[in-house]
């Protein structure tokens, strides 16, 4: 996929830049808002990350030009202020989503995926979701490990169905969080640890290929070794 | 943004803001009010002549109108020789006698005193079927009396308008006396950026009114700047320790020479840095409540549903911990307030309450309505709180145990005050060591609006 990258921070566009190319997208990197705009009209773009504070046109003033000349590549927005009332200017000001800084790069690549993916609009209509040798109907909620009928709680079930659902990405703890509670503030325990010691006891304990696995500091995938 | 720089502020210095004398409130009011005043006196003054003046040749008239009645009486009475004697007397006796004139009826002068003709006022009556007496006012009394009269009134207006206008003076001196204290306060204040000045209040008028009220408000900044402060040194000390422990796991890290070790290090390394994230959010959020600054998304807020969602949230993690965690059965309470805030507050408080209730034990959440409250419990049956840390519970970064390795921050209490002071509301505690203890978060049910 093509992406635009708006950042002014070098080491910031510099981390994200070599990030999503080495998640296989190519990445074309703007440091100013003004020519952001230009450049933006000369390509199609899958999607754009545009922070929101550059040197010249500001990223809101470069997202309402954009959506004004009628393009509607999804825009995520990238912010170092985290006020309910910044994140609703910014979806207002026509972005497709907001992520505060610092944030966690995983959360990146997801978000841009969940765009993408969004805006192409596939994969509905699915009534099994499986990944190695585990398996889940969705609609009689049953879940299968190489055969062999496994019961979980409806949170663990849910769970299951977020990391099928995006097998091999990783999903980090806010977005769990935020996916299966609706919870966008971090509790002090940590809720999701527990749930995924849970759902690997029931999914992994058992079979001598683990799936779920843990990246420190980072969050969670479901990965074959 | 730019928004944000353009609240640098603005140079203080600006020409236009000198006072010239002849612009000034005090000026124009003086000069308005003598203007009034000379007019007003001017046509006082004239109105005073005019009256005077016409009571004078009125009471003229009546003079002469006596006299011709009275000579005319004597004429009547003597006849004429006799008459003209009496005149030439009078004349003699006094030096001077109004002229006065006799006529016959075919109008021939049968005697004359002085000149008549001349004479401002005259008035004539028929004393006998043959004889017409005129007599004359010789000298017209306003020429006499009119130049001291008119002077002394001009003297009187004068005094009163020097009298007038000096009062006048004063008086706008003393009352815009405040004002002049209430700019040079202003100026000092935004000269020299000391909130602790303030204007000097002298009595009860509006001014001084409006004096007490500019006080009020820099005492109001002052107590924000100073609490502003204040979060912000507290911050900057509670962010070193997280800081220096990155920073101590980062030099380790560039020391090792394998390369699983350099990986743990990366990872602690952006735990501890998501740590110091929530800790600074936190942070600014207790501050900003504290500050009275924090904003609230006000809604109305189902309390039980809230509690549902967090007994959803826990449990799983009371189940692992073995504490049965459960919602007490009620009616329905809702509150204004916001509710992505009491969500957190309720979190932080049923985290604690699993946290520190042990294997067996429960945690139960009540909610009810009292009078003018919605009231949110967490009731446990865990280790409790000895009485003598009961009172700092509240206090950040206070940990009744602080040898004890639990995870946390020490902050999710002083965040549940916050969160309930934002509101207006209240928190309180109870506790028996070793039986448990319970938490309250009150909302006042009218919402934070109401104070």
């Amino acid at each position: 996929m093509r992406l635009l990258l708006v950042e002014d921070d070098q080491k910031i566009g510099a981390f994200v830049e070599k990030g999503l190319r080495q998640e296989g997208h190519a990445v074309d990197w703007v440091r100013d808002g003004d020519e952001s705009v230009a450049v933006w009209q000369a390509t199609a773009y899958d999607a754009a990350i545009v922070d929101i504070m550059l040197p010249g046109l500001g990223g809101l003033d470069v997202i309402r030009a954009v959506r004004r000349k009628r393009i509607a590549t999804p825009i995520i927005i990238l912010s170092a202020r985290d006020a309910v009332a910044d994140r609703v200017e910014g979806l207002e000001s026509g972005a497709d989503d907001y992520l505060t800084k610092p944030f966690s790069f995983a959360e990146l690549v997801a978000r841009v995926n969940a765009l993408t993916r969004r805006a192409t609009a596939a994969g509905a209509g699915e009534t099994r979701l499986s990944y190695g040798g585990v398996t889940l109907d969705l609609l009689t909620r049953q879940v299968t490990r190489d055969g062999a009928s496994l019961s979980l709680q409806a949170k663990e079930l849910a769970l299951l169905e977020y990391l099928l659902r995006n097998p091999e990405r990783v999903l980090s703890k806010t977005m769990i969080l935020q996916r299966l509670w609706d919870y966008s503030f971090d509790p002090q325990t940590n809720v999701v640890d527990v749930l995924v010691c849970r759902l690997r006891n029931k999914i992994d304990r058992d079979f001598p290929d683990k799936l779920i696995q843990t990246l420190r500091g980072v969050g969670y995938v479901l990965r074959k070794k | 943004m730019s928004s944000e720089r353009s609240e640098l502020p603005a140079p203080t210095s600006q020409p236009g803001t000198r006072r010239s004398p002849f612009g000034s409130i005090a000026f124009r009011l003086n000069a308005w009010y003598a203007a009034t005043l000379l007019v007003s006196l001017t046509i006082l003054g004239a109105l005073a002549l005019y009256t005077i003046r016409r009571a004078v040749v009125r009471s003229n008239e009546v003079v002469v109108h006596e006299r011709l009645e009275r000579h005319s009486e004597v004429l009547g009475r003597v006849g004429l020789p006799k008459f003209e004697e009496a005149v030439e007397s009078a004349t003699a006796l006094e030096g001077e006698h109004d002229p006065v004139r006799v006529e016959d009826a075919a109008g021939h002068t049968l005697y004359q005193h002085g000149v008549v003709e001349d004479a401002a006022l005259r008035v004539s009556t028929t004393v006998s079927s043959d004889l017409k007496l005129e007599i004359a006012s010789a000298a017209n009394p306003w020429r006499r009396l009119g130049p001291p009269v008119m002077s002394a009134v001009l003297l009187v207006l004068i005094g009163c308008l020097l009298t007038g206008i000096t009062g006048g003076v004063i008086l706008t001196r003393r009352a815009l006396r405040p004002v002049g204290a209430l700019a040079s306060t202003a100026r000092a204040v935004i000269q020299s950026g000391d909130l602790s000045r303030r204007v000097e209040v002298r009595g009860g008028g509006e001014l001084d009114q409006l004096a007490s009220l500019v006080n009020r408000m820099l005492e109001k900044n002052q107590a924000l700047v100073r609490s502003m402060r204040e979060a912000l040194d507290n911050v900057a000390h509670d962010l070193r320790t997280p800081l220096t422990r990155l920073r101590g796991i980062a030099e380790v890290a560039l020391r090792a020479d394998d390369s699983r070790q350099t990986t743990e290090a990366l990872a602690d390394c952006i735990e501890e840095s998501d740590r110091a994230l929530i800790m600074l959010r936190t942070l600014m959020d207790i501050s900003e409540a504290e500050a009275g600054i924090m904003k609230l998304n006000v809604g109305t807020v189902e309390l039980r549903a809230v509690a549902r969602e967090t007994v959803g949230l826990y449990e799983q993690v009371a189940d692992e911990a073995g504490v049965a965690l459960s919602l007490m059965p009620g009616a329905d309470v809702s509150a204004l307030a916001d509710a992505t805030r009491i969500r957190q507050a309720l979190a932080n408080l049923v985290d604690n309450a699993v946290k520190y209730t042990p294997r067996g034990g429960r945690v139960e959440i009540d909610v009810a309505r009292q009078e003018r409250e919605a009231q949110i419990l967490v009731r446990d049956t865990g280790r409790g709180i000895p009485a003598d840390a009961l009172p700092r519970i509240w206090d950040r970064l206070f940990r009744v145990d602080p040898s004890r390795a639990e995870k946390g921050l020490g902050l999710g209490l002083s965040l549940v005050k916050a969160i309930a002071l934002a509101h207006h509301g209240r928190v309180a505690v109870e506790s028996a060591p070793g039986r448990g203890s319970s938490f309250l978060l009150a909302l006042p049910w009218e919402g934070p609006a109401a104070r």
